[in-house]
């Protein structure tokens, strides 16, 4: 199933214990979805490539421009104009040719987002706004697979691994947006969400560690400080209770 | 002993750069109130009508609120509470939005319709909230509506023109 290259390329993760090649090929027949290629999908698709996952969605409507080229590593100034996903494409394949990366330069809304999602093992929310992580969360709930939810402003982050109905789901820990804003942020902090959204991933997959579940982690990057929260189901919650609404 | 009360950095603003601020003990609305007489603006940036805003998290030590008795939990010396909001940002395009500027019109403006063209050639909305017009200067605070680009173009516009712009604080979409 692997050739020698691939053998080599993997080798200094596949020595983690537990791992050696069964888990390595697991990930290779592993689909993630990534919602968003900006600064938390850079990372995220970055890690996931290099980690071997073989088959990545990566989803974005939208083309890189000057002032997203502090953070988002995927793209260079010679794309901008091209779509995100297709740019990331491009960057991802570079970085890791044995690997499938399909790009959908969509909107994601209520209509499209379970075909998009597709046959995805897990999903992964990187991105700017809450309307549409909701439509992610909802999506997972359908599904039954976990999402991984990241936010970031300025040095400041989130974190937490969502599968119902084991964890409270995203409209359980927050159950509304907020309003959207141009915030400040610089391009590690998403280089520090998206590296530990990656990781929930991985072990979500490998099947090595402890995901976040039931919790939300706050990171306070001016401080360098990680903290847990303790997150609950919300017994009323519009998305992932009895009650729900969809 | 006080209440330690850790503040997001986008509201760090109100407390000077402050991430620990100190409060006092009874019920959260009370606490809310304390860190609004400390911090003028906090209130309102926390809570709505008595009520917490329902895209803010307060934690006393580790545990929600919500789970907890909302707004009628109690904190005690010692306790440490925190301030987590939803943090989304993006640039949504195409969201309508709102934004609370001020103008300085120079002299040799006041009788031009710069306004009204940056208006219609920009689709931007502008809302007077305030204005001053003497015959040497003009100022006006004003409430502009319409997508983030738009807005963008259109305060270059004004600019562009000689207007001075500056920007108040905290966008808001709606």
């Amino acid at each position: 199933m692997f050739s020698a290259e691939e053998i080599k390329r993997y080798n200094r993760q596949m020595l983690m214990e537990g791992w050696g090649e069964d888990t390595q090929k697991r990930l290779k027949k592993s689909t993630v979805f990534i919602a968003g290629a900006g600064g938390l999908g850079s990372p995220v698709s970055i890690y996931l490539a290099v980690a071997g996952i073989g088959n990545i969605r990566i989803c974005d409507f939208d083309s890189p421009d000057w002032s997203n080229l502090n953070r988002q590593i995927l793209h260079n100034h010679s794309r901008i104009g091209t779509n995100k996903a297709v740019s990331a494409k491009k960057t991802l394949e570079e970085l890791n040719p044995d690997i499938k990366v399909t790009a959908f330069a969509d909107k994601i809304v209520a209509e499209n987002v379970d075909s998009l999602v597709g046959d995805a093992d897990i999903i992964v929310d990187c991105m700017d706004n809450f309307p549409t992580r909701y439509l992610l969360n909802e999506s997972a709930i359908r599904k039954k697979i976990p999402l991984v939810f990241g936010s970031i402003w300025g040095m400041e982050g989130r974190l937490s691994f969502i599968k119902t109905p084991d964890t409270p789901c995203l409209k359980c820990i927050y159950p509304e947006a907020p309003p959207s804003e141009v915030f400040p942020v610089v391009g590690a902090t998403p280089g520090v969400i998206g590296s530990l959204q990656a990781l929930e991933i991985i072990k979500y997959l490998t099947g090595i560690g402890e995901n976040l579940k039931g919790k939300l982690m706050v990171w306070n990057g001016a401080k360098c400080e990680f903290k847990n929260y303790k997150a609950y189901k919300d017994p009323q919650c519009p998305a992932c209770s009895n009650n729900r609404n969809f | 002993m006080a209440v330690k009360v850790r503040i997001p950095t986008p509201l760090q603003r109100l407390t000077q750069g402050k991430e620990e601020v100190e409060s006092i003990p009874g019920t959260i609305m009370n606490l809310v109130a304390d860190l609004d007489k400390k911090f003028p603006g906090m209130g309102e940036r926390i809570s709505e009508a008595g009520k917490i805003r329902r895209f803010i998290n307060i934690y006393v030590n580790e545990e929600d609120i919500r789970f907890l008795k909302a707004e009628e939990t109690t904190v005690k010396d010692g306790d440490e509470v925190s301030i987590i909001p939803a943090i989304a940002g993006g640039q949504m395009k195409g969201v309508h939005m709102k934004k609370r500027v001020k103008l300085t019109f120079p002299q040799r403006l006041i009788k031009e319709p710069v306004l009204f063209t940056m208006a219609k050639k920009h689709e931007v909305m502008p809302n007077i909230r305030r204005a001053r017009v003497t015959e040497t200067a003009g100022e006006m605070i004003l409430e502009l509506d319409g997508t983030e680009e738009n807005l963008e173009k259109g305060i270059k516009y004004l600019r562009d023109q000689g207007v001075e712009v500056e920007l108040a604080e905290g966008d808001v979409i709606e």
